[in-house]
C-alpha cells in the first residue's frame, strides 16, 4: 500500500511538469527480491486512485526474475519454474544472484486537461 | 492529445537520497551503523539485550527500534544500559531513510561506537529501503523453519549477514540446518552465517567478535581514505 502511494506520488510529479493531466496508464518494472507481488500492488494502486482525478488508470507491471550467474562459465544459468539452482549445473561452481531488486517508474501516459500545455 | 514520457526513475530515489546523507553521517562519527531484519518473534531484541550485556563495557552502543506502535522494545533494551529509542511507524511495516534521519536529530552519534537499527518485524518491506546502514543482519529462529531463505529470497540475497537464532530448541524442532546454510550461500556465497543461542549463550562471542572486526575494518578504511 505504502509502495502503490509512493507510486503514485511520483507519477503525479511527473504529469505536474507537463501541466495538468489526467493519468491513463502507468508502467513499472518490479524485481523479483523486492518481494512486491505485482497483483497486490495492482489492487493496491486502485484503491490509491479510488474517487480521486486519475481512477481507472491501468497499472502495467514488467515482471523482472533475479538471474543466476556463474562466474567460471560466464553465463547466465536457467532456473527451472523460478526455483533456485543450488551450484552451476555444467561446471558446478558457486552461482552468483544478479538483478531481482528492480523497483522503477518506467513510463506514464496522460492526457493534458488544460490550454497552455509547457510540454 | 495523449502523451506518453518514459520516466526511468527509481522509484525510492527518494529515499536513497536520504540514506546517502545517513550513510556519510555515520561515516562522519566513524561509527558502525547495522539494520536487523527479521519476522516478529525470531530474537532482534533479545540478539541486541545480549550485545549489551557482552559488549556494553567495551563499545559505546545504541539501538533505534522500529514498530508499528509501543515502546516495549526500547523499554527492554533501556533496561540494559544502552540508549534506545523507539521509532513508532503508525502502521507503516518497515523504516525509511527520512523517518531514521528525523529520529536520530536527538541523538549525540558521536557518543556512539555502534548503532543497531532495530527493523519493524517483517522479512519483506524493509529490504527494499536502504537506512544508509553498514549492513543488514537477517535473524531467523530454528522455530520458523527451514525452508525460509527460499521464500523470502530477497533478505537473504541482501544482507551481509545471516544469524541463525534460538539453536537451544534444536532438538524440538524440525530444522535442517545444513538445508538454511545451502539456501542462505546459494542466493549470498559471501555471507556471513552465524548460529546462536541467546538463552545459553552459545554463539554469542562470534557474533561480538564479527562485529568488532567489522568496526575495526571500516574504522581502518577510513583512516586509509584520509591519507
Amino acid at each position: 500500500m505504502g509502495m502503490a502511494l509512493t507510486l503514485y506520488e511520483s507519477c503525479r510529479e511527473e504529469v505536474a511538469k507537463h501541466g495538468p493531466g489526467r493519468l491513463e496508464k502507468v508502467r513499472v518494472q518490479i524485481g523479483e527480491l523486492t518481494g512486491i507481488e505485482p497483483e497486490l500492488l495492482k489492487f493496491a494502486w486502485q484503491a490509491v486512485l479510488e474517487g480521486g482525478a486519475d481512477a481507472g488508470c491501468e497499472l502495467s507491471v514488467d515482471w523482472r526474475p533475479a538471474e543466476q550467474f556463474c562466474p567460471a562459465c560466464r553465463s547466465t544459468k536457467p532456473r527451472p519454474d523460478s526455483s533456485w539452482i543450488i551450484t552451476c549445473p555444467d561446471c558446478e561452481s558457486a552461482l552468483q544472484v544478479q538483478g531481482g531488486y528492480e523497483l522503477d517508474l518506467v513510463e506514464i501516459t496522460f492526457e493534458p486537461t488544460a490550454e497552455g500545455d509547457k510540454a | 492529445m495523449r502523451k506518453q514520457i518514459e520516466v526511468r526513475q527509481r522509484l525510492l530515489a527518494e529515499n536513497e537520497r536520504a540514506a546517502a546523507e545517513l550513510r556519510d553521517l555515520f561515516a562522519r562519527n566513524r561509527m558502525l551503523v547495522t539494520n536487523l531484519i527479521s519476522s516478529p518473534g525470531s530474537g532482534k531484541t533479545t540478539l541486541l539485550e545480549a550485545t549489551a550485556a557482552a559488549l556494553g563495557h567495551d563499545l559505546r552502543l545504541g539501538a533505534v527500534s522500529g514498530d508499528i506502535a509501543t515502546e516495549r522494545d526500547a523499554d527492554r533494551l533501556r533496561r540494559m544500559g544502552i540508549p534506545a529509542s523507539q521509532i513508532i511507524t503508525g502502521g507503516a511495516c518497515h523504516l525509511d531513510a527520512r523517518l531514521v534521519t528525523e529520529h536520530l536529530a536527538n541523538w549525540d552519534l558521536a557518543a556512539l561506537d555502534v548503532l543497531f537499527i532495530e527493523n519493524v518485524g517483517n522479512l519483506v518491506c524493509p529490504t527494499s529501503y536502504d537506512l544508509g546502514e553498514d549492513f543488514k543482519v537477517a535473524l531467523l529462529s530454528v522455530t520458523e523453519g527451514d525452508d525460509k531463505p527460499f521464500k523470502y529470497p530477497g533478505i537473504f540475497a541482501r544482507a551481509a549477514v545471516t544469524v541463525i537464532t534460538k539453536i537451544d530448541l534444536l532438538p524440538h524442532v524440525r530444522f535442517d540446518m545444513d538445508a538454511v546454510r545451502n539456501q542462505v550461500r546459494t542466493l549470498n556465497p559471501d555471507t556471513h552465517i552465524l548460529q546462536l543461542s541467546c538463552t545459553t549463550g552459545e554463539g554469542v562471542d562470534s557474533w561480538c567478535r564479527l562485529l568488532l572486526n567489522l568496526l575495526d575494518a571500516k574504522r581502518d578504511s577510513m583512516k586509509e581514505d584520509r591519507r
